[in-house]
């Protein structure tokens, strides 16, 4: 093939992008709940449930946002125990791409799950069940995040000095691995014109064992 | 600021921001030393590496060539395990202009590179980014990419990688740390792939490296194939932020592209500063920020992000 067909035949390919844009569509699968399911992102259903459940112990460093939040414990350390509960049932994110030719587009899979979470410290402030999204890319390896602003979390009352702020659990699992958690102070937003400013400050962090 | 519209379409005006990162950093370990001249053997690194078995990584101090790049480039994705369409090369004028101007480094596309060499070996064994593009000042990714995920084409058959998405892709919120961790090295990144600059899940994807500044998209982009040098010899009278969204909102056909630039800072004011001046080609100059909380950001919204759908639940994004 020469120069001017290779450069036609990109040329076309690239026009045809735009007629067609590229898009991930959700190919429908049903709930997951038997852990021999085999999952579109490899391994079991089972595989992936074992890299979450379970209780686990570590320690919480509370780290300094009295600046920022006021509610919060004083700068330190404790013991802490994160259960997480075996979910009902659990979603497949099965993604094929359609068209864009010439467009760079991944489409990903994932497995999604909602998670009854408890998080315990031994000195007493923190002491909370919430609700938290569980995302899995591999069955070995979860992001788990929720907002809890609004939560009951024991004795830590959450009261930001922008009003606007939101508190965020964040708990990352890698199967035979340490599992890092933390709780997260994002503030801010769009001011106008394009323009924002804002912050997302660790208050408490912790890995488990 | 400077921007080239190239087109009778309307040239929104960027888009820019300031925010900030969680305040916990974890320290340098070092890297491996980057050797410019790899042999196209030393340069692959397929399932015969071993390097991220032994432990050997962060055990160097010595930090690569201040000029120094890796550029990883997935062009065909037919066919070796990691199907898609495939794309245009839009990295080998880059290397060019860099080789011109006195840079070291390696450029390894298709069966050369996989997803392991953007993983850091601190988060799973098998990365390997500390030798790769984490050993050099500017790691430059092309090929396909979603939100918080970079796409290879070629497959890691290797028997460490036991599941299949670390065989085709790499994720930033759980396996890259650019500029952190292993290596450490990175103070630029550009990524040539769809979505991966999606403002909606920054804080949660590319805002857990450390690379001072990384350039991306908000769309699914289609790119010109000498975009990525164009960016590069704008950067010489221009900063980088203002080159990147000039060369790369231009797209082949109907439509604008989306790019975004995000610069990482000690406070409010540096990151504005840096984002604001800094320029590719005095690398040297741009501080290293590990550890760092703030964030600048500037985009142009030529929309077209619907394909950068579905946003993950886990998402923490720039106006969160």
């Amino acid at each position: 093939m020469n120069r001017a067909s290779m450069l036609l035949g990109s040329l076309a390919t690239l026009l045809l992008a735009c007629n067609d844009p590229a898009r991930c569509v959700e190919v429908s699968r049903p709930p997951v709940t038997d852990p021999s399911t085999a999952l579109v992102i490899g391994g079991t259903y089972g595989d992936a449930l074992a890299t979450v459940v379970g209780a686990r112990s570590g320690t919480v460093r509370w780290n300094d946002g009295q600046s920022q939040v006021e509610g919060f414990p004083a700068p330190g350390e404790a013991g802490i125990t994160v259960t997480i509960h075996e979910p009902s049932m659990a979603e497949q994110i099965d993604l094929e791409r359609e068209g864009g030719a010439g467009e760079r587009l991944f489409c990903p899979d994932s497995l999604r799950a909602e998670l009854e979470v408890e998080l315990r410290s031994d000195d007493g402030s923190l002491d909370a069940v919430v609700m938290a999204e569980a995302e899995f890319d591999d069955p070995m390896a979860a992001t788990i995040t929720a907002d809890v602003s609004d939560r009951d979390l024991g004795m830590i009352t959450f009261e930001p000095a922008d009003p606007e702020a939101s508190l965020r659990l964040r708990l990352t699992y890698v199967s035979g691995s340490t599992a890092e958690g933390a709780l997260v102070l994002v503030s801010g937003g769009a001011t106008g014109e394009g323009s924002g400013e804002g912050s997302s400050i660790e208050l408490a962090t912790w890995s488990l064992e | 600021m400077l921007l080239v519209c190239t087109s009778l379409a309307s040239c929104p005006e960027p888009e820019s921001g300031v925010g900030q990162l969680p305040t916990t950093g974890i320290g340098d370990d070092g890297s491996t030393s980057f050797t410019s001249g790899a042999s196209e053997a030393e340069a692959d690194s397929g399932a015969d590496d071993t390097h991220g078995a032994d432990d050997t990584h962060g055990v160097e101090d010595t930090p690569p060539a201040e000029r120094s790049y890796f550029i990883a480039e997935s062009i065909d994705f037919t066919g070796n395990g990691c199907e898609n369409v495939d794309v245009n090369d839009v990295t080998a004028s880059l290397e060019e202009a860099l080789d011109d101007d006195g840079w070291a480094g390696e450029r390894v596309i298709d069966g050369q590179t996989r997803p392991r060499d953007f993983i850091d070996p601190m988060l799973r064994d098998f990365g390997l980014d500390d030798a790769k593009s984490d050993a050099v000042s500017l790691a430059v990714y092309a090929g396909h990419g979603f939100i918080d995920t970079l796409g290879w084409g070629t497959s890691d058959d290797a028997p460490e990688i036991v599941n299949p998405a670390d065989q085709c892709s790499a994720s930033f919120s759980d396996e890259i740390r650019l500029g952190a961790l292993a290596g450490g090295w990175a103070k630029a990144v550009a990524l040539l792939t769809s979505c991966t600059g999606r403002l909606a899940c920054y804080e949660s994807s590319l805002g857990t490296s450390d690379a001072t500044q990384m350039f991306a998209f908000d769309n699914s982009p289609v790119i010109w194939g000498n975009a990525a040098r164009r960016f590069y010899r704008k950067s010489e009278r221009m900063p980088s932020r203002d080159a990147w969204l000039g060369a790369m909102e231009d797209r082949p056909g109907v439509g604008r592209n989306s790019p975004v630039v995000y610069t990482r800072g000690a406070s409010h004011e540096d990151a504005l500063e840096v984002h604001e001046s800094a320029r590719l080609p005095e690398i040297e100059q741009l501080p290293r920020e590990e550890g760092t909380s703030w964030y600048a950001y500037t985009w142009v919204d030529h929309g077209s992000n619907g394909s950068c759908n579905p946003i993950p639940n886990s998402c923490v994004g720039v106006d969160d």
